[in-house]
């Protein structure tokens, strides 16, 4: 959040209406809660309906962003909230993919190295599917920590401030987080083998 | 070989880069001592690798343009829909009260319409099912089917 300033949204008293505001927000943050959707383990697809999802949320919910909230906190926050929930919900829907059969449907697979072979590549994805899927196990709680502070790069404070939190407990969920990730790894692992 | 429980706080918050420089510097020098926190720091390491994985390609060109356009598109339908339901609110009660209307006449002759609206909204529904489980009227009267 602190990667880029966030613009606050125009005045509503200005001739710009409500709509021309939230889509002015949408194209200033729409890259970066598509970003959080894939982060969150949504398909391309399915991210960009989370997107419209969470802006829809916004739209409804803008008179109760408070001023002094920072902009991009609170749109953290509604945009977390909702993607995880979608997330859950079309996890339920489609039926996992077993680990072991190879499939890059999650489109993550774009992000290979050039000039990687096909076994590399296909062992990356496993791998990827491995870790998607020891994440996807873990407790909300210790999954949202995880995601804002190794794949968003977020600071304690500002992770603290998006989830509500103490930064004492962020630090102690991040710290238990990792156990529980570790943990799950070591047993998917195993069971491959 | 297990890590420092009184080092732990320290060792994380360094490894996410939270610490002054000087607890950045006693973390390390506790580091070059100590095999059990340098694993525990390896395996970190290793899991940030692995998550890296997840980490997505860049938002395709024109992407949040497509994204912003149909999020257009959905606000429109929704202030279209919201007319159209409230067009539909104000048609479906006028047909409910012409209808309340008919059956109090009909009542009245003893006869009944078999339908009172097409689809009308939930608490239309309600009403009229309301009206359409009243009691039976005196069977010579009722002869004219009812369903
Ligand atoms: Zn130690």
């Amino acid at each position: 959040m602190s990667r880029r300033r966030p613009q606050p949204p125009p005045s509503p008293s200005g001739e710009a209406g409500p709509d021309s505001r939230l889509l002015a927000l949408f194209r200033d943050y729409g890259a970066r809660v598509y970003g959080l959707a894939r982060r969150c383990g949504l398909d391309p697809e399915e991210a960009e309906d989370g997107v419209q999802e969470v802006f829809l949320k916004v739209q409804r919910r803008i008179d109760t962003f408070r001023g002094e909230a920072r902009l991009s906190t609170w749109l953290y926050q509604v945009a977390l909230h909702t993607l995880l929930d979608h997330r859950r919900r079309v996890s339920r829907q489609t039926r996992p993919v077993p680990l072991g059969v190879l499939a890059d449907e999650t489109g993550e697979i774009a992000a290979r190295a050039p000039g990687e072979g096909p076994e590399e590549a296909a062992a990356i994805e496993e791998r990827r599917r491995l870790v998607r899927a020891a994440l996807d196990r873990l407790p909300r709680k210790f999954r949202e920590v995880l995601i804002l502070r190794e794949l968003e790069g977020l600071s304690y404070r500002d992770i603290a401030r998006i989830l509500g939190v103490a930064q004492g407990t962020v630090e102690s969920r991040i710290f238990r987080g990792r156990a529980r990730l570790g943990r799950e790894l070591r047993r998917l692992r195993e069971d491959l083998e | 070989m297990s890590a420092c429980r009184r080092w732990q706080d320290r060792l994380g918050a360094w490894f996410d880069g939270e610490v002054s420089p000087l607890e950045a510097a006693e973390v390390r020098a506790h580091l070059i001592d100590c095999p059990g926190c340098r694993a525990q720091v390896a395996a970190w390491r290793r899991q940030r690798e692995d998550l890296g994985l997840l980490q997505p390609g860049p938002v395709p060109d024109g992407l949040v343009e497509r994204m912003a356009l149909r999020f257009e598109a959905g606000l429109a339908a929704e202030v279209r829909g919201l007319d159209r339901a409230l067009r539909l609110w104000t048609a479906a009660a006028a047909v409910l009260l012409l209808a309340g209307l008919g059956l109090l006449l009909a009542g009245r002759n003893g006869l009944l319409p078999r339908e009172v609206a097409a689809s009308p909204p939930r608490d239309l529904d309600r009403a009229v099912s309301e009206i359409l489980n009243r009691p039976e009227p005196a069977p010579a009267e009722a002869s004219e089917g009812r369903r």
